[in-house]
């Protein structure tokens, strides 16, 4: 078995174990916040991580990017792509989330706050690129195409960020880890979702390059018996 | 030749074109026009005061006017060959880019130096241009925010020129791209446009400049260093 695939067992098998413990955590051992906002305070253990992930996906993209500029190898474009659509996967599971959450705790299901205003220009914003990706026809130009965007999306993002945060009358920050409030438990469960995000991103990861490199393979395969 | 020849030589080709044939200049004076008659129909102008959206209605007129001529900016380099010889020539990309770049800025600045009497006549109230202390923050921001989107544009337009989509993907690209300039450009404006500039107002205004400047840098440098991936081989 190649090194890749074992390590795809390992992440998916530590995702799940984790995520299991990180939903023990978070439903039976940490305690009810009560100062703020109650029960919906739980939503905290998997919806930062998912948050962080994407980022991270965004961040692959970025990088991937950059080495396609300057190694011009296409195996670069793929672990790009790949990362963005991860990113989306993620983003929308975060988002989903905190449409839901913003229902129950502030009740309407969306408000124009920094974060939620960013992370729609994102998802829009990756969104484009795949709409890029599918009206290029040659796999070099695409890649070029897309790198550009790449990187150009990614500075976007982060000016996005600050200019939310300034304009816009930011909210406060509903709960974080470094309230006095938060025991050891809540920590260590925080910690664990985490982790099990970042694992499970690894996952991912790994299968859809792997998944990515093999239909390649056989194209090519197909291409020399002329199918 | 002189980088700052050859970008000359670009650049006079492109305003010769549009001074001939006055293709792009027309319709994007025109289409800035009609939205503007699209917003009295959807906000009733002659019974409510429009000031308050002042900035928000100008760009949203100025980015679609803009997106119209950027569109156009290309074709004839396409379809005619120019690109090929553009490419062909001894000149490095990024003075391409610059060149593209600043002919776009130019054709977008003297429309909206049409467009904004007709504008601030339609729809604004209160005397802006009259106070120095609030016109020279306005020009500063409308020219902040047309560099940004010829710098975007151009980048934006040359690539979708190449793919099948062609003309869809500008904006679709685009808005993404500028959306962190947008909120800016739209507070500068309207704060100025508006008349009433409190404490907390001019400091909106002072952190929109510090972003629009900030943005222009980062995207001018980072789009004129990659420009030749989205050129063709």
């Amino acid at each position: 078995m190649a090194l890749r695939m074992r390590l795809f067992y390992a992440l998916a098998a530590l995702s799940a174990v984790l995520t299991v413990a990180g939903l023990v955590g978070a439903f039976y051992i940490t305690p009810l916040e009560v100062k703020q906002i109650g029960f919906t305070q739980k939503i905290f253990y998997f919806h930062v991580p998912m948050a962080s992930t994407s980022g991270v996906a965004f961040g692959v993209t970025l990088v991937a990017s950059i080495a396609y500029l300057i190694t011009r190898d296409l195996k670069w474009d793929t672990w790009a792509y790949v990362g963005a659509e991860l990113g989306l996967i993620f983003g929308s599971a975060l988002m989903t989330m905190g449409i839901i959450w913003t229902r129950s705790t502030w009740g309407v299901w969306w408000t124009w706050d920094p974060r939620l205003t960013s992370y729609l220009v994102v998802m829009l914003l990756y969104g484009a690129y795949f709409v890029l990706r599918s009206s290029v026809e040659g796999a070099a130009e695409r890649a070029r195409y897309s790198a550009s965007i790449g990187i150009l999306g990614y500075i976007t993002v982060v000016f996005t960020m600050i200019s939310t945060r300034i304009l816009r009358t930011a909210h406060p920050v509903v709960f974080s880890l470094k309230d006095p409030g938060v025991t050891p438990d809540m920590f260590y469960t925080f910690m664990v979702a985490m982790w099990s995000a970042f694992a499970l991103f690894g996952a991912f990861l790994l299968a859809k390059v792997t998944i990515e490199n093999l239909t390649e393979e056989i194209a090519n395969l197909k291409d020399e018996i002329g199918g | 030749m002189l980088p700052l020849r050859q970008l000359w030589v670009i650049l006079k080709k492109d305003i010769l074109l549009e001074l001939r044939t006055k293709e792009m200049i027309l319709s994007m004076f025109i289409f800035v026009l009609l939205t503007m008659l699209v917003f009295d129909a959807a906000f009733m102008a002659d019974k409510n005061d429009l000031t308050t959206f002042g900035g928000g209605l100008l760009w949203l007129a100025f980015i679609f006017m803009s997106f119209l001529g950027l569109n156009r900016s290309f074709v004839h380099e396409k379809d005619e060959g120019c690109f090929d010889g553009l490419l062909l020539s001894p000149i490095d990309r990024s003075i391409i880019y610059v060149a593209k770049m600043l002919g776009n800025l130019i054709l977008i600045s003297v429309v909206e130096a049409a467009a904004i009497p007709i504008f601030t006549i339609f729809f604004i109230r209160y005397p802006y241009y009259a106070h120095w202390d609030h016109l020279w923050p306005f020009v500063v921001g409308v020219v902040l925010g047309n560099f940004a989107i010829a710098g975007v544009g151009t980048f934006v337009a040359t690539l979708a020129i190449n793919t099948k989509r062609r003309e869809q993907l500008l904006p679709i690209l685009g808005f993404p791209l500028l959306y962190p300039v947008m909120g800016p450009i739209v507070i500068i404006s309207g704060t100025m446009m508006g008349g009433k500039i409190g404490a907390l107002a001019a400091k909106q205004v002072a952190g929109s400049m510090q972003i629009l400047v900030a943005y222009d840098i980062v995207f001018f440098v980072a789009m004129a260093m990659i420009y030749d991936m989205v050129l063709g081989e």
